[in-house]
């Protein structure tokens, strides 16, 4: 009879929280909401009393803002021991250390590292390790494929095998004289080969020299500048000789070409005056 | 004048021991501030000393009227966010999961520590990695440093009332995800 009655009394317990749930959804809504925010303000110790009976009569019967008030209740102790916490022994030390101005710091270092290269030097394995470092740079500088030094192993071999003096020279009549000989065909054009002919002996001649002067030993630099310093110094009387040559038979050819053309317009002239005389 | 004033005096004339004085009486508190930004212990000890580094060099801008603790604070935000804004741009070798937090450190002696009280200490600070920065910062300035809500309108530069508001909503916030994380925790009695 009792066990019925319990029953009873449970059922009614749950119907009843069941129609209040009922009538809250259609009217006022849930009251959780309102609940959270008064738990919030009273774990700011900032509720009414009032709404401290209210809110008792809420999680009385909500689980959820039951086990959410409990939280905000015991909440703030572990959070105020978290406002402290020792970073170690150690931590003391290393921040004084940065603390140190600057120049102390530097000097520091700097002692350091000169006494850090020192023992260094002096272990026996340092020579093996700078010939490690050593070949890895340069096979980095030499053998990558991004780098811009790749071919430079391969041009130098080439050079190497081949005769270094026909070398220079064949670059250098690829490279060099271009202006030379457009000079050269010019003056052959202008002076009816005689000085085009000059300059191209001359030229011939500059370059069996520079090639005499290779093999002499003569300091030849990479620069043209360099490279006809070079030329003038070891062998500048006879370039010297050669350029007065040229110079010389210019002036030649200048002054024949002056005293022919008066006497050939005072022929065009005698031969044009001349007719009507003869006339 | 109070102690802390006599020692910022003479921190401000190069005295090395005043300067010992100061890291230790705040180091505990530097450090469990840099905790909070970049959750990790390692960083965390790095992050404190960039902050004492920032002291250090600015000592002289903090002005006598101001309270020293809301200062050092707003400098260590500033290390805090510049710090994680380079580790953004260069993240860490290891991935630093919000799962695997590790153990919070010792937090020096405490006369009625015991295991549950180690326990809801470890708990919240696993909940609050859980928290949107947001809301982490708001507990860190409100609840765990205990600064007042116009001291953190100051540093945040927000108002008083949105101040009042966001910290409400992190309390809870955190409630829900110590919830979350344990389900017996709102069971215990206070």
């Amino acid at each position: 009879m009792n066990d019925t009655s319990g029953k009873n009394a449970d059922m009614s317990s749950h119907q009843r929280e069941k129609m209040i749930k009922g009538v809250l959804e259609r009217t006022s809504g849930s009251p959780c909401g309102r609940a959270r925010e008064l738990i919030c303000a009273q774990a700011g110790d900032t509720l009414e009393k009032v709404d401290t009976v209210l809110l008792a009569g809420h999680t009385a019967h909500c689980p959820a803002c039951r086990s959410l008030a409990t939280v905000m209740a015991w909440m703030p102790k572990p959070l105020l021991e978290l406002a402290e916490i020792d970073p170690g022994e150690a931590f003391t030390a290393a921040a004084l250390k940065n603390m140190l101005p600057w120049r102390q710091r530097v000097a520091r270092r700097l002692r350091n590292c000169g006494e850090e290269w020192a023992s260094l030097v002096r272990r026996p394995r340092f020579a093996w390790e700078a010939a490690y470092i050593g070949a890895t740079i340069i096979g980095l500088l030499f053998a990558a494929p991004i780098s811009p030094l790749r071919n430079v192993p391969g041009e130098a071999l080439r050079l190497a095998q081949a005769n270094p003096v026909q070398a220079l020279v064949e670059v250098s009549r690829r490279q060099l004289p271009m202006t030379m000989v457009e000079w050269s065909d010019a003056a052959w054009a202008a002076t009816g080969g005689r000085a085009g002919s000059i300059t191209r002996i001359w030229r011939d001649d500059l370059w069996d020299r520079l090639g005499r002067a290779w093999e002499a030993g003569a300091p030849l630099g990479s620069d043209t500048a360099e490279l006809g310093s070079a030329l003038w110094a070891s062998r500048g009387d006879r370039i010297r000789n050669s350029i007065v040559r040229i110079k010389t038979d210019f002036h030649d050819i200048r002054t024949e070409l002056a005293t022919a053309s008066p006497r050939n317009n005072s022929h065009k002239q005698q031969n044009s005056s001349g007719e009507p005389h003869g006339r | 004048m109070n102690d802390l004033a006599l020692i910022l005096d003479r921190c401000r004339q190069g005295d090395e021991l005043a300067w010992e004085a100061l890291v230790r009486q705040y180091q505990s508190r530097v450090y469990a501030v840099a905790l909070q930004y970049v959750r990790d212990a390692d960083e965390a000890l790095d992050l404190a000393q960039d902050i004492f580094v920032r002291v250090y060099k600015r000592l002289d801008t903090f002005q006598g009227h101001e309270t020293f603790p809301p200062w050092l604070m707003r400098l260590a935000r500033n290390a805090a966010i510049d710090h994680l804004r380079r580790r953004k741009a260069r993240p860490p070798r290891r991935d630093i999961q919000v799962e695997d937090n590790p153990p919070l450190p010792d937090t020096g002696p405490l006369p009625d520590a015991n295991w549950e009280s180690q326990g809801r200490r470890q708990l919240v600070h696993d909940a609050m990695g859980q928290l949107t920065s947001t809301n982490r910062e708001m507990i860190l300035l409100k609840e765990i440093q205990g600064l007042n809500l116009k001291e953190i309108a100051e540093l945040l530069g927000i108002p008083v009332g949105t101040v009042k508001s966001r910290a409400n909503r992190a309390r809870l916030e955190l409630a829900r995800a110590i919830l979350a994380l344990d389900p017996s925790a709102g069971m215990t009695s206070p």
